[in-house]
């Protein structure tokens, strides 16, 4: 096991195109990281540099302190699993899997054939050893990916989304299986997802990696309650923060359909901006009427019509349409088209609690407590609530 | 009646008919040991018939008309086969030869394997037909590799043309082909039908290659490095197995089209000191007493190593042709 380290790591594609813009990442050793991002975000090129596959244009990677840049991938000896999860054609699920031992000297027969046997009876392959690929399923061949990499002892371990294929009951499966195997054996990990929840469930820490370079690294719930900017507070986290344009109007925030006081602290902060943008996670507008009347002091109400609800058993989510003028439409617009990402609906998405009996067309009283509320530059897109922490 | 039993119907009754008549035919018209031939023909046609009367209503999972052109078309390939084979094993005592032998020797497979144009013209083929395989396959593979894996500008371009020059008559270039071996002194020699031969060859095994690089799994070669293969790994452990049976079957294919082209051995070759076997066999005529078993006897030599190859690759070459993963 080993510590790996990116310093400014930049890559560069066809006609110098960006692709990886200085990123420095460390994954300590026995840890897990987990990058997570939109498509296209250079996620999967993040790795083939890790692993060896790409060079890097610009940076230094070290493992356990010493420089790799120029090592190939077999003295690397990370152990990958890829994203359209590879398995070797003209051998069996059992020669697949030993496979990269195989091609090292110094290991034991009947070793290796015990932890294939152990590895594909935990994937549930154990019946299917002596299948070859073709006779597979599509989930049964990306088991089998993935053990083939189980059965290694690696640097590190690299997934590149490696439960695409399987149903939400394997999944969850596989992935707890997978992510008790790193924890239990301290096995240094990196696994790259599009899905934010998975990245929040495996990684100790997680990369949110955006147009080449990583917006935040830190801990699942760092990541949730102090997102850095606009784009990981709307990207981690289902529904997605709601991100409301609010204008500066005398001391207060005027939202499209409340008010919210300014504190002096904020309004040092905020300046002589016109515009900024306010985030308040669903679950933090919250339904005043369920709520212990004491509870409610400090926080700010208002009463607004439901437009839609949407019912799903273990939570309940509704959706209070609002409308802008069109000179702030258009600045929303301009800020989208700069992060690439769709960041703003026109609606506030409320998480109220499912026992509570909620119809579209009714009116509700929400409460939001201020401390909760996020505050966020509308050209730059950073976090002004944040500014202390660092 | 739902449409599709009125279709098996009609088949039934057709396939019914079509035996009768060639019963008929061979009961009346054709001589007595070649009749029971016919008879079994006849039977095995008329029994499709019947049974496809009697399962008409049952949801089989042979279509009868299938069944019928199936049958057709072994009938009308193994006849002439079956001939080929009776001209070779007859004795020429028997004054009249039958599609039943009525007698069986082998002196005409002796005498054609020891005379010198047989062994001369099989030396020669197999000679042409190898060396133009192996150039051909090597460079239609590199060829193919850049149409199958490259998105070049004017690739579709490419690939057109050299699908067309498959589909050229051979006749229309053999004047010019030959008139240029004459004139850099290559005309009855091996070369001269070699660079021929490329000429077909080559777009031939471009198209067959391109078409299995298409499905060659690229991302092995990521996977394999990833997992620590050297470059010498690679190739013994996983190109190898995984390529290398679709590039024999590939090579075999244009070494067996080369091993029959006829044209170009006749066009090209004036003494025959470079003459090809089908060409050589035109000349039998002139070297044998009994040309037609001669010929037969050379032709089923001829054809064995063709026989051989397809029953072996049989898989693969449907695999290839037909564009699926082999």
């Amino acid at each position: 096991m080993s510590t790996v380290e990116l310093r400014k790591v930049t890559k560069t594609g066809p006609n110098d195109a960006l692709l990886l813009d200085e990123i420095s990442l460390t994954i300590a050793e026995g840890q897990s990281l987990a990058i997570v991002g939109p498509p296209d975000a250079g996620k999967s090129l993040l790795l083939r540099i890790l692993v060896g596959l790409d060079d890097l244009s610009d940076g230094e990677m070290l493992i356990d302190d010493s420089l790799v840049n120029a090592v190939g991938p077999r003295d690397r000896d990370f152990a990958m699993v890829f994203q359209d999860f590879e398995v070797y054609p003209h051998l069996d699920v059992f020669d697949n899997m030993a496979f990269s031992v195989k091609l090292r000297k110094g290991y034991k027969k009947s070793e290796l054939a015990d932890r294939i046997v152990e590895v594909a009876d935990l994937l549930g392959l154990g019946e299917r050893l002596d299948a070859k690929p073709v006779d597979l399923s599509e989930s049964e061949r990306q088991r089998v990916a993935l053990g083939r990499v189980l059965v290694r002892d690696a640097t590190a371990y690299l997934f590149d989304d490696p439960f695409s294929t399987l149903d939400d009951r394997a999944r969850s499966h596989v992935r707890s299986m997978t992510s008790q195997w790193q924890r239990t054996l301290g096995r240094t990990s990196v696994y790259v997802t599009n899905d934010i929840s998975e990245a929040l469930s495996l990684g100790d820490k997680v990369a949110v990696l955006h147009q080449g370079f990583v917006h935040q690294c830190a801990s699942p719930r760092d990541l949730y309650d102090h997102p850095v900017n606009m784009f990981v507070a709307s990207f981690v986290g289902s529904p997605p923060m709601n991100l409301i344009p609010a204008h500066v109007r005398g001391g207060s925030l005027e939202l499209p359909f409340t008010t919210l006081p300014l504190n002096d602290e904020m309004r040092d902060r905020i300046g002589d901006q016109d515009l900024v943008i306010v985030g308040i996670r669903p679950e933090d507008c919250t339904n005043a009427a369920s709520r212990d009347p004491e509870s409610l002091k400090g926080t700010i109400s208002f009463s607004t019509k439901v437009d839609e609800v949407e019912w799903r058993g273990s939570s309940q989510y509704a959706y209070l349409d609002f409308d802008l003028d069109e000179e702030t439409e258009g600045e929303l617009q301009e800020i989208e088209e700069h992060i690439e990402f769709d960041l703003f609906q026109s609606h506030l998405v409320a998480s109220i609690g499912p026992e509570n009996q909620l119809k579209a067309g009714g009116f509700i009283r929400l409460a939001i407590d201020p401390a909760k509320v996020h505050l966020f530059d509308a050209t730059s897109g950073e976090n002004l609530t944040l500014r202390d922490d660092n | 009646m739902t449409p599709s039993v009125r279709s098996r119907m009609w088949a039934s009754g057709t396939a019914f008919g079509l035996g009768f008549v060639l019963a008929n035919y061979g009961i009346l018209m054709v001589p007595r040991p070649d009749q029971i031939v016919w008879l079994i023909a006849a039977g095995v046609i008329m029994l499709t018939g019947v049974l496809g009367v009697l399962f008409a209503d049952s949801r089989g999972r042979l279509s009868v008309w299938a069944t019928l052109g199936l049958e057709l078309l072994i009938g009308f390939t193994l006849l002439p086969l079956g001939w080929l084979v009776s001209l070779a094993v007859q004795s020429s005592t028997s004054n009249r030869t039958y599609l039943v032998p009525q007698d069986s020797t082998v002196e005409y497979f002796s005498e054609v394997i020891r005379s010198d144009i047989f062994r001369q013209a099989a030396l020669d083929t197999f000679m042409v037909a190898l060396v133009t395989s192996l150039v051909s396959v090597f460079l239609g593979a590199l060829a193919a590799y850049a149409l199958a894996r490259m998105g070049f500008r004017g690739r579709r371009t490419v690939y057109a043309i050299i699908l067309a020059c498959m589909f050229l008559p051979l006749i229309t270039i053999v004047g010019p082909l030959a008139d240029l071996s004459l004139a850099l002194g290559l005309y009855d020699s091996r070369w001269a039908l070699l660079f021929a031969y490329l000429a077909l060859t080559l777009p031939f095994a471009t198209w067959l290659l391109t078409r299995l690089f298409q499905h060659v799994p690229w991302q092995l070669r990521d996977a394999a490095r990833a997992d620590g293969a050297t470059w010498g790994q690679r190739i013994n452990r996983m190109w190898l197995p995984v390529v290398g049976p679709g590039f024999l079957t590939v090579l075999f294919m244009v070494f067996f089209t080369a091993w029959n082209f006829l044209l170009f051995g006749l066009g090209l070759s004036g003494t025959g000191t470079s003459l090809t076997l089908p060409a050589a066999l035109t000349r039998f005529g002139a070297e044998f007493d009994d040309a037609s078993r001669a010929t037969a006897a050379a032709s089923i030599l001829w054809l064995l190593p063709v026989l051989l190859f397809i029953l072996v690759f049989q898989r693969r070459i449907v695999a290839i042709l037909a564009n699926e993963k082999a």
